[in-house]
């Protein structure tokens, strides 16, 4: 990755930042179904995909149910201006692995990231989630949107093994970059040893 | 000697040059590695890495109940640790619907500001340092044991509070205490202008910061900054005012915004100067505070056995910037799933951008200007 003078080719490219608040504009927050019918309105295919997660405590979350759409709800989530979510606070995975119950029914077995979006302008904060298959966790990668996912992502990766496609510098971030396994997956076994050395527990 | 009548010609060959700055620099605030890039005296690209201090809490705090999570929460950023104890408590308290007592909502903003002060002042002194001035840093830190004096009293631990708990604070301010503060708050005013008149227009330190580091607004926004470092990027946003939590909507007091006197707004001197007129509202928010403080409880709303469930994010005004805690409680003893957003941590994302093109000196400038703490950036 490096050209003829030594210096690490630099391949960001960057999609035009997202709308600088103005403070002019009354703030019109809105609520998650107001959001969802913006959506529809702009986007019908993308709005069909898009179902609310209802919480009855808490952030309720918009669940994308294609991953491949994904980029695009985050895009137009940022740049429509009812939304205009222009700060991204955090992507974080969830794991949930399969769990039967006492009656024998099955849940989870997927991998969830979650994006906490937020509009400075608008004053209010909408969760998009994506759920991607436990074995093989793929999924878009948002930094041409927001530059904040940088870190964020390679984060995801290092912690749940999610593979962030389009990532300009993707790499383990917090841990050793010869570590095996993803630790915050719910099933992770840490290593005995790591390089020879024992592995406090 | 002879060498000396050597010319430059075209076929001069010069060579980049890999520095690490740190694991172990003064200047990095703690264990940060930078690999910089340099070709000559000019940065070329600087890379972080992280990971030094990390201490795996997101994984511990899976195995903890949810008191057990609230001294884990102090060890991220340990110098203003009982803003880092909030977020995590106002989170529970969110997902139980607690109604938390008057008394301990104001106790709990006197020793936020208290603590926002100290890690200013830290933030202050070490920039001080960082820019070879030794006098404002003593000074600071000086004043900043008065105020760790004060917590010490409170609740016994100078730096690692476990004060702040769901449902209100562990104990209560005695008399005696608050007269400290009162004593303190009086102390602190004329220090502070003069710990602001050591360092803030001094003609060395304006020079090494001033249209140094320059991040502009839609970039700040890009990289998710927030706090001061937003602020000074010249964007009139702060939680206290824009959504009020602890009953700050109850205390007068001024956002302070990167105004642009010296350099241009969003260098590194505007987000310093940020810092240094916080500490001034904080004082007000203080006085304030301990006016209207309300007798009656310090706890409630809470049970004994804390078992929520629900999923919340919650953001709170950390020294540092907006610290968020994105809490999955699935109604047991232990959280699911608890996810930090550290501003220090977007907030070091930035320096390849911020250190492309600059010199050398100048990186220590930057790094220092963001204000990171190692120990909330790795967790």
């Amino acid at each position: 990755m490096t050209n003829e003078s030594g210096i690490p080719k630099r391949t960001f490219v960057i999609d035009k930042p997202a709308m600088v608040p103005s403070f002019r504009k009354k703030p019109n927050p809105l609520t998650e179904e107001q959001a969802l019918d913006v959506v529809k309105k702009h986007n019908p295919e993308l709005g069909s995909k898009i179902i609310i997660e209802k919480q009855e405590i808490g952030d309720s979350a918009f669940i994308v149910q294609d991953g491949e759409m994904l980029l695009d709800a985050i895009k137009l989530f940022r740049d429509d201006p009812e939304i205009s979510c222009n700060q991204l606070r955090v992507v974080a995975g969830i794991d949930y692995p399969k769990v039967v119950d006492d009656e024998g029914v099955a849940s989870g077995d997927f991998i969830q990231v979650a994006y906490v979006m937020f509009s400075l302008t608008h004053k209010h904060q909408f969760t998009v989630k994506v759920n991607l298959n436990r074995e093989k966790p793929v999924v878009d990668s948002v930094t041409s949107l927001f530059r904040v996912a940088n870190f964020q992502e390679r984060e995801c990766y290092d912690m749940f093994g999610i593979v962030f496609q389009g990532h300009p510098n993707f790499k383990r971030i917090l841990l050793p970059s010869d570590w095996t396994g993803y630790p915050l997956k719910k099933d992770y076994q840490p290593p005995e040893q790591y390089n020879g050395m024992k592995v406090p527990l | 000697m002879e060498n000396t009548n050597l010319k430059l010609n075209s076929n001069f060959r010069t060579q980049n040059l890999t520095i690490n700055m740190g694991p172990q620099h003064p200047s990095t605030h703690g264990v940060l590695r930078v690999e910089l890039i340099s070709d000559g005296e000019i940065v070329r690209a600087a890379y972080p890495h992280l990971g030094y201090l990390h201490r795996c809490f997101e994984k511990h705090a899976e195995n903890l109940d949810y008191l057990g999570v609230v001294p884990f929460c102090d060890r991220m950023d340990y110098v203003a640790s009982m803003n880092q104890e909030l977020g995590f408590c106002m989170a529970v308290e969110k997902l139980l619907q607690a109604e938390i007592p008057e008394r301990a909502q104001v106790i709990r903003v006197i020793v936020l500001e208290l603590n926002r002060i100290a890690s200013h002042l830290l933030a202050f002194g070490t920039y001080g340092l960082d820019m070879g001035g030794f006098t404002p840093f003593l000074f600071a830190f000086r004043d900043r044991e008065k105020v760790l004096r004060i917590f010490e009293e409170i609740c016994g631990a100078r730096l690692l509070y476990n004060y702040i708990r769901p449902g209100g604070v562990s104990r209560d301010l005695s008399e005696g205490i608050i007269n400290k503060i009162k004593d303190f708050t009086a102390y602190f005013k004329p220090q502070l202008d003069e710990l602001d008149s050591l360092l803030t227009h001094n003609s060395i330190f304006v020079n090494r910061t001033a249209n140094v580091g320059i991040v502009p607004l839609d970039l700040a926004i890009s990289y998710g900054f927030s706090g001061p470092n937003l602020r000074g990027s010249g964007l009139n946003w702060d939680l206290r005012k824009q959504a009020p939590y602890c009953g700050y909507e109850k205390y007068d007091f001024d956002v302070c915004i990167g105004q642009g006197e010296r350099g241009v707004i969003g260098d590194c001197w505007n987000r310093y100067e940020v810092r240094v007129r916080e500490m001034y509202e904080s004082m007000k928010i203080i006085n304030q505070a301990i006016e209207q403080l309300p007798e009656g409880e310090i706890k409630g709303g809470v049970g004994k056995t804390i078992k929520p469930q629900g999923e919340v994010y919650v953001t709170t005004e950390c020294p540092r910037g907006e610290l968020g805690f994105y809490l999955i409680a699935d109604g047991s003893k232990k959280p699911y799933r608890l996810k930090i957003n550290s501003p220090c941590f977007n907030a070091i994302s930035c320096l390849d951008e911020l250190c492309g093109g600059v010199m050398l000196a100048d990186v220590v400038s930057i790094i220092g200007s963001l204000d990171i703490v190692l120990g909330e950036v790795d967790r």
